[in-house]
């Protein structure tokens, strides 16, 4: 068991290929371990953090204003009732409104005032009269992107290790004149379907059990969808976590090959039937970059010695009266090109997810439900043997996603 | 207290016979001579009057005097009716030797003179004067009457005795070799007791005296010796020569200081000396013999983490430190990334430390210098020694190449890891390989008595592949020719050639289109001549000078592989010279107070050509504030620093084995190790002072005191000092070195300060040997300026990486017999610093840390237990192959001692994870042999 965790441990250092390899060899022979520990971090630094973007391609650009939370409760807290100004180079000016998302900002910019290489910086006052000022940033012009593929590979980091599963990658071909710094925005829609259709309803009270479509007219409380199977096919569209990012500063020519974006474990129920991912490239200044790279490299950090020091992602705000104040978050503009691309399932064996929709035959079950859903496990279509399980198993939109079908899929 | 001399009385005690004889007493009245006022003091203080006034010591066992109180007062006594009187009521009897020393016993009383041989042939003890025939005699009688005599110790002429020469010094110009092999030792000590002075022997065996004429009482030391002792007659300089004997049964004897009277009478302060042989039993990580690891151990060395390379000493940064192999200085000291060290300590003879009063004839590093000394060669006969580990196996022989006049050593030791990594199930590891060893050999000759000329030349080689992604290789190769001349008995001078390479590369291929190709390559060719000088008033001068030459080509990075477009980087060559002068003098102020008066200048010079960016003045160093750009053609001067040196040191001692001392000490540095990484990596490069990067100057002043209790083979030392550095290079956040970048827009210097407390508690002899040490250090950074980009920690201080306030370490050696001996390490340390976040926070859905204060917080605290089991062949001197086994538990409790403490988000939950790299014990077994003759080690 050791020995797999050291071996998972080590295979941290091999992708960012970092210089923590060190720990490589002890690990082999003598089982390096790795393990939760708790620091107790109990120091709390309350500081402001200002996180907002203008974005070329978007009508409406959001600023998100909320505070750092303790290490032990994570959380967003919001902070409202700013005056929150976005500013162009030639003094115009773009005054922000509060959305129904408390702590978040929004105005349309009206498209002419956002051209390429325009420069626009962000105004905060917040309700204590505490006024900050964002460095200014360009909108840059994206470039194609080239390609989007995936591999089967492993993948580790410090803590996780999948042996195998769906590396993506992209390649970068952008003019020589553009830009040479790259952030990627990953969206991902993925289908999945509850295992069971409603075959029947067994009505407690009556101690009966009725098709679906009679149940449906005999008891209003019975909401049974048409066609019936509308409830097995469902999607989940959201956005990855991650950073992804990359620069050809130190390259010949502004092309990039295989740079790895998200990667999904082969266990992952994601990729069963059919996977999409939305990949956005925007187009960074260099100060943008360095600052997402910054924390794509901090938070990749595996614990070696040879790892660096923990270093601040500096924010471009400032308070403009007292310039000691720390404050956190970014402001960037830039413009983003997108592709999507398709991977159908299933990844070698289907993984379940429904892991708790086991059948449970009826007449060890009685649910505390006036109406149980009830289907058929019985593999021969002559005969009949009804079982239950969970209302999700039947119903896929009380999981995550929606029945909508994607207009792309 | 060198009075409490019980290993004299060994031989003594035969002579404890079973019968009373109150009558030799009353014979001994015409002795020596005390005055004494002694109101209730206890035993010991009257002892110790005694030998100040008459130089006669006392032997004794504690106990029996802890009760008696000495009540004696009177001017002109007789030693022994004061003693009669002292002793009076307490049951203790003395008895008084030849030389006036003293030895008490209780119980049977002594007699001086020893009846005839006959008195055991009946096998009862008798009185009777019955003699029989001499010629009949049974061995236990031969020797009997052997212990009769009284050890007649040899008396050594130097000059003609006929002329009086008064109160001129003769310069002794002595050398100490080991009989058996004829090689010289170093590090042996002479001391003449009734002048209470010494000295030491240098790397060839040599050491030097001036004293009066007359006659003296001359005892010659040195580690795992028998000890010499000899009358010396001075009456004109001279030369001497002293053979010792191996000391045979104490082939498993720990010490690590080489001579009892360095520590406190030496000018030494922060030094250690360690001997290969006396960390035998040491335990170590998989069994592995090693110098280093053991100099961790020391008070005021520490390491940034477990297996780490690289050292701290004293606070300062791992790239402070000097290695010397034979006068080779080594960039890169270890194997493995830190888990072994890049020389075998087959060939390894001992190293020297200096943590404080450097010698003003070493220089460039400011934190210490390890001066390691290979083994000389055998000049008489061919011997040989290697060992099988899991990990390595390793070999050296030695032999004469022109018996008694010149020899030869040579060891290999190489690496068989990758069958560890080959047999692994994971595809990964089992593509990576890794692989390195290490090769030396030296070559000696004594061309006659007053030229010596020594051969040494050293290569080791890592290399290094992780799967596809990474290789690494690196490698050492060093030679020097070192020419010792003897002008006259007061003047030898010491010339060398030496010339030291340090190549690395590394291929990244994590990514096609950038993976790159990374070399470069530090030449350092130094001449350098080192001289010592006696003169007449017995100050021991010495001076020399010294010539670097850096040829430091910081490399190139190309593209690796067709698909690679990266863009090549030429970073330049870089050429510097360093040289010194140097000048130092040791003296006696008056008899208890010893002076050393020493400065060293040194001066460094960067030459082009060279292309060096100009700034706009008063504003940040980056690229937006280049004036213009200064262009300096081949050999130019780009650069230049220089400054003195003062190394000064005061030696007071009260009494024999005390005296406290207090050293200052300024060094400068003009190399240093471009690194950001918290422990020193593989890919950290050499970098030369230039243009805009000022040379790291340090003041240390240390205060110590030191006390010996020879006879119990008892050595401690507590120092306290301070430590300013101001250069200390930092770097800037995240910066990446695998760029064109100039360097001084990655870098800032600011000011380390650096104090701290050591006491070290060492027993070199008995069965149960090791020390115990207790250090209290910090080591504190700050990078302050006007300009926020040019502050690191907002411009305050912080604790270095490795400040580890608190450390103890025992260790410790019980033999139970000459085969078998069990010996155990305890280490504890404060854990190291480390920057914890201290808030979380979100940008686009990202969760984001936000990091305190550098270093304000600190990993849990470091503990670990080591024991190895050391049993030898037998013992028998004749069999042509000796083995040891050595079984060898490192971490023994299993304690996951914290590595580091990183965070990771995992579902979007950041958690804590503790690394730790010996997460279990670890057991090796591992043998050695030697053949030859089992005394040659």
């Amino acid at each position: 068991m050791l020995v797999n965790r050291a071996k998972k441990y080590l295979k941290g250092f091999i992708r960012p290929g970092k210089y923590i390899l060190y720990v490589f060899f002890a690990s082999i022979v003598f089982a390096a371990c790795i393990e939760k520990f708790d620091p107790n971090l109990s120091d709390y630094d309350n500081l402001l953090v200002i996180q907002g973007s203008i974005i070329k391609n978007d009508s409406l650009q959001t600023v998100e204003i909320s505070r750092s939370s303790p290490m032990k409760d994570p959380q967003i807290i919001p902070v409202t009732g700013c005056y929150v100004v976005a500013e162009d180079k030639l003094g115009n000016e773009f005054v922000y409104r509060e959305s129904n998302k408390s702590g978040e900002y929004y105005v349309h910019i009206p498209e002419e005032y956002m051209n390429y290489n325009s420069e626009f910086r962000l105004h905060v006052v917040t309700s204590d009269k505490k006024r900050y000022v964002s460095d200014y940033d360009a909108i840059l012009e994206s470039s194609p992107i080239d390609s989007i593929y995936f591999e089967e590979s492993s993948y580790q980091s410090s803590s996780e290790y999948f042996p195998n599963g769906l590396q993506f990658f992209a390649d970068l071909k952008a003019p020589d004149e553009n830009t040479k710094n790259y952030r990627w925005l990953l969206q991902e829609t993925y289908e999945y379907h509850s295992p069971y259709t409603i075959g029947a309803i067994y009505a407690k009270h009556l101690d009966s059990i009725f098709s679906p479509y009679a149940a449906a007219e005999n008891f209003p409380e019975v909401k049974i969808p048409a066609p019936l199977d509308t409830l097995t096919k469902c999607w989940v569209i959201s956005n990855v976590k991650g950073l992804y990012s990359a620069s050809t500063q130190n390259l010949m020519t502004n092309q990039k090959k295989k740079i790895p974006l998200n990667y999904i474990d082969e266990t992952n129920p994601k990729l069963n039937i059919r996977y999409s991912l939305l990949v956005k490239q925007y187009a960074l200044t260099e100060s943008s970059y360095e600052y997402w790279n910054r924390n794509k490299v901090e938070s990749s950090e595996s614990g070696g010695l040879y790892q660096t020091q923990p270093s601040q992602s500096k924010s471009n705000f400032r308070n403009t009266e007292d310039p000691d104040e720390v404050v956190l978050g970014y402001f960037y503009a830039s413009s983003y090109t997108e592709k999507r691309i398709f991977y159908d399932g299933p990844f070698h064996v289907p993984s379940y997810s429904f892991y708790h929709c086991r059948p449970d035959t009826f007449d060890v079950l009685f649910h505390d439900r006036d109406f149980v859903k009830l289907f058929d496990i019985d593999e021969n279509p002559m005969k009949v043997l009804w079982a239950t399980a969970d209302d999700v198993c039947f119903n896929c939109t009380l999981y995550l996603g929606t029945n909508v079908k994607p207009e792309y899929w | 207290m060198k009075i409490y001399r019980l290993t004299n009385i060994i031989h003594s005690i035969i002579f404890l016979l079973f019968f009373a004889n109150s009558q030799f007493l009353d014979a001994q009245i015409s002795g020596p001579t005390i005055s004494v006022d002694l109101k209730d003091a206890t035993f010991r203080k009257f002892v110790e009057e005694v030998y100040t006034q008459t130089n006669v010591t006392i032997s004794f066992k504690e106990e029996w005097v802890e009760h008696i109180k000495v009540n004696i007062t009177g001017s002109n006594l007789g030693l022994n009716s004061a003693l009669t009187q002292v002793l009076e009521d307490s049951g203790i009897k003395f008895f008084q030797d030849q030389s006036n020393n003293i030895v008490l016993f209780t119980g049977k009383e002594i007699v001086e003179q020893l009846p005839d041989y006959s008195i055991y042939k009946t096998g009862k003890i008798s009185n009777s004067d019955t003699s029989s025939d001499g010629s009949k005699l049974t061995d236990t009688e031969k020797k009997y009457q052997e212990g009769k005599k009284v050890t007649q110790l040899e008396l050594v002429t130097v000059g003609n005795s006929t002329t009086s020469t008064g109160d001129k010094r003769h310069i002794i110009r002595g050398r100490i070799t080991e009989e058996e092999t004829g090689n010289p030792i170093l590090g042996a000590t002479v001391f003449i007791k009734e002048l209470g002075m010494g000295a030491a022997t240098d790397n060839d065996g040599y050491f030097n005296l001036a004293v009066k004429q007359g006659k003296y009482l001359v005892v010659a030391n040195s580690l795992s010796m028998a000890e010499k002792k000899f009358y010396l007659e001075v009456n004109s300089s001279g030369s001497i020569s002293i053979p010792l004997k191996k000391e045979l049964h104490n082939i498993m004897e720990v010490k690590v200081v080489a001579d009892r009277h360095d520590n406190v009478t030496g000018m030494q302060m922060g030094y250690t000396r360690v001997t290969t042989k006396n960390i035998k039993e040491i335990p170590a990580v998989l069994g592995e013999k090693d110098l280093i690891k053991v100099a961790q151990l020391l008070p005021g060395v520490q390491s940034a983490g477990e297996g780490a390379s690289g050292l701290n000493v004293r606070g300062g940064t791992a790239d402070q430190n000097l290695f010397y192999i034979n006068k080779v200085p080594v960039y890169n000291t270890s194997h493995l990334f830190g888990f072994f060290t890049s020389f075998s300590s087959d060939i390894i003879n001992d190293f020297s430390l200096y943590k404080s009063n450097i010698p003003a004839k070493y220089g460039g590093r400011v934190s210490s210098v390890f001066d390691i000394t290979t083994r000389k060669g055998n000049k008489k006969e061919f011997f040989g020694k290697g060992g099988i580990s899991p990990v390595t196996s390793h070999i050296a022989v030695e032999g004469p190449i022109v018996k008694e006049n010149t020899s030869f050593v040579l060891s290999y030791r190489g690496t068989y890891s990758d069958w560890i990594l080959s047999r692994l199930d994971d595809v990964n590891l089992r593509n990576s390989n890794a692989s390195f060893y290490d090769l030396s050999g030296s070559v000696n000759s004594e061309i006659n008595d007053n030229n010596l000329v020594k051969f040494f030349a050293y290569n080791s080689y890592d290399q290094f592949s992780l799967s596809t992604t990474d290789d690494y290789n690196y490698s050492n190769t060093g030679s020097s020719i070192a020419w010792k001349h003897i002008f006259s008995p007061r003047l030898n001078g010491d010339f060398a050639l030496v010339y030291s390479k340090y190549d690395f590369g590394h291929n990244n291929k994590s990514n096609l289109t950038e993976a790159y190709r990374q070399v470069y390559q530090l030449e350092h060719t130094e001449l350098k001549s080192d001289f010592i000088y006696l003169n007449a008033q017995n100050h021991r001068i010495s001076f020399g000078e010294s010539a670097i030459f850096y040829n430091l080509n910081r490399g190139t990075i190309s593209p690796f592989g067709e698909e690679s477009t990266r863009i090549p980087i030429d970073l330049g060559i870089e050429k510097g010279i360093e040289g010194a002068v140097y000048v130092s003098d040791e003296f006696s102020i008056s008899p208890r107070l010893t002076a050393l008066a020493g400065i060293r200048y040194s001066m460094y010079t960067l030459t082009g050509p060279a292309k060096i960016n100009k700034y706009f003045p008063n504003s940040p160093i980056d690229k937006n504030n280049i004036e213009d750009t200064l262009s300096f053609n081949a050999n130019e001067i780009v650069k230049m620093y220089s400054g003195p040196e003062p190394r000064i040191a005061l030696n007071y001692s009260i009494g024999t084995n005390q005296s406290v001392k207090a050293s200052y000490n300024r060094i400068r540095q003009y190399i240093f190790m471009l690194s950001n990484t918290i422990a020193i990596s593989p890919t950290d490069q050499w970098k030369l002072s230039d243009y805009y990067i000022k040379p790291p100057v340090t003041d240390q002043v240390s205060l110590g005191y030191y006390h010996d209790v020879p006879d119990w083979g008892i050595v401690t030392s507590t120092e306290v000092y301070g430590k300013w550095t101001k250069n200390v290079v930092e770097y800037k956040d995240g910066v990446d070195f695998i760029s064109d970048i100039p360097t001084e827009m990655l870098l800032l210097q600011g000011n380390q300060k650096a104090y701290g407390f050591e006491f070290l508690f060492k027993k070199n002899t008995g069965k149960f040997t090791g020390w115990l040490s207790y250090c209290y250090s910090r080591s504190l950074v700050d990078v302050s300026s006007d300009i926020p980009t040019e502050q690191i920690n907002y411009g305050k201080a912080y604790p270095s990486n490795f400040d580890r306030p608190h450390s103890v370490n025992f260790v410790s050696t019980l033999r139970s017999n000459r085969r078998l001996s069990l010996s155990t390490n305890f280490v504890y340390s404060t854990g190291r610093p480390i920057t914890y976040p201290v808030a979380i926070y979100y940008a686009e859905n990202q969760e984001i840390l936000h990091f305190s204060e550098r270093n304000k917080y600190r990993i849990p605290d470091y503990f670990r237990v080591d024991v190895s089991i050391n049993l030898e062949g037998n013992l028998n001197r004749r069999k042509w192959i000796h083995s040891y086994w050595m079984l060898n538990v490192y971490n023994l409790t299993g304690r996951k001692n914290a590595y580091s403490v990183y965070f990771e988000a995992v579902n979007g939950l950041t958690e804590a994870y503790k690394l730790s790299v010996f997460g279990q014990p670890i057991i090796t077994l591992s043998w050695n042999f030697k053949f030859g003759n089992y005394a040659s080690e």
